[in-house]
């Protein structure tokens, strides 16, 4: 005949240990209009506040740095297209990608672009190409380096970025520098 | 994404990548062959590096297709690069998810290379810049 199986001490010990839990746990009901924790309220309207998600400040001291250095890029289309009107069409696309690359990096939250004095253009037209392009591939360099310390979407816009950056500056190298170059 | 998934995407990119410039090479010339053959190389390297990450992440490396479907005929040298143009394109999307979903700091500073390497090779061969090479 065969026997019951027993219920050991130990067994007989955990469920009542973890029964009353349960049962606490079953008594609560949370598809309840004003169940649940409130979360941070207002004191002066009462209102629950809705808190927007905090971004590491590292990843925004390197967005803003990049920020920053995009807009003194603008500056220096501005500056450049300004002295030398001949020059605005082939500067269109760059001063447009530039102003791209700044909304983006603002979209994240404490972003912030330091306004910086508006660089001199140079004194001829080539010598002030030149300079465009010298700074395009210094900011490329320099962003590329801040995506390699970032992750994720931080680390990859910062990276597409730095590629435009190098297309704009190589496509503003003149053709004999390009060959040289090479 | 995981970092090995895009490893493993960027690996079949550049498997594609060169079974597509090589057949563009076929219909090239000159300084045009040249180049093709400068990005072959370039391609291949990339193609070695990926499997070492990927095998170095203990999964197996993504394997080569027999052949690949075109995405357009070249029957010329206007085609065939207009084919590498879009092959540097296509991949610098994929090496802009592996810069996004990258975890090691050496996968990270390979796939922000390539990605940049895929840009100004666009110019190379007809294209233009963008505001976000490497934006899906």
């Amino acid at each position: 005949m065969p026997t019951e199986p027993r219920l050991s001490r130990r067994a007989v010990i955990a469920t009542a240990v973890v029964l009353p839990g349960a049962v606490a746990l079953g008594g609560c009901k949370d598809d309840e209009a004003g169940s649940g924790t409130p979360g941070a309220v207002d004191p002066k309207t009462g209102q629950a506040v809705e808190e927007t998600p905090t971004v590491d400040p590292a990843v925004v001291a390197s967005l803003s740095a990049a920020a920053a250095q995009v807009t003194l890029l603008s500056l220096g289309y501005t500056s450049t297209s300004r002295k030398f009107p001949a020059l605005r069409t082939q500067l269109a696309a760059g001063a447009k990608y530039h102003a791209s690359h700044l909304a983006k990096l603002k979209e994240t939250a404490g972003v912030q672009a330091t306004t910086p004095k508006a660089p001199a253009a140079a004194s001829t037209s080539s010598a002030a190409l030149a300079a465009l392009a010298k700074q395009e591939k210094a900011a490329a360099a320099a962003h590329a380096a801040a995506a390699v310390k970032l992750s994720g979407a931080p680390a990859r816009l910062l990276a597409m970025i730095a590629a435009s950056e190098l297309q704009l500056g190589t496509k503003l190298t003149p053709a004999k520098k390009k060959a040289d170059a090479s | 994404m995981t970092e090995v998934e895009a490893l493993q995407a960027a690996l079949a990119g550049e498997h594609a990548a060169l079974y597509g410039i090589g057949v563009a090479g076929g219909k090239l010339s000159g300084a045009r062959f040249r180049s093709a053959t400068d990005s072959y190389e370039q391609h291949r390297l990339n193609r070695d590096r990926l499997s070492q990450l990927v095998v170095a992440a203990g999964e197996t490396p993504a394997a080569a297709e027999p052949a690949y479907d075109l995405p357009q005929a070249v029957t010329n040298a206007a085609t065939a690069a207009a084919l590498i143009l879009l092959i540097e394109r296509r991949l610098a999307a994929v090496y802009g998810d592996l810069v996004e979903s990258a975890e090691k700091p050496a996968v990270r500073t390979f796939a922000v290379n390539g990605l940049l390497a895929n840009a100004g090779a666009q110019l190379s061969w007809g294209g233009t810049p963008v505001a976000f090479p490497g934006a899906v």
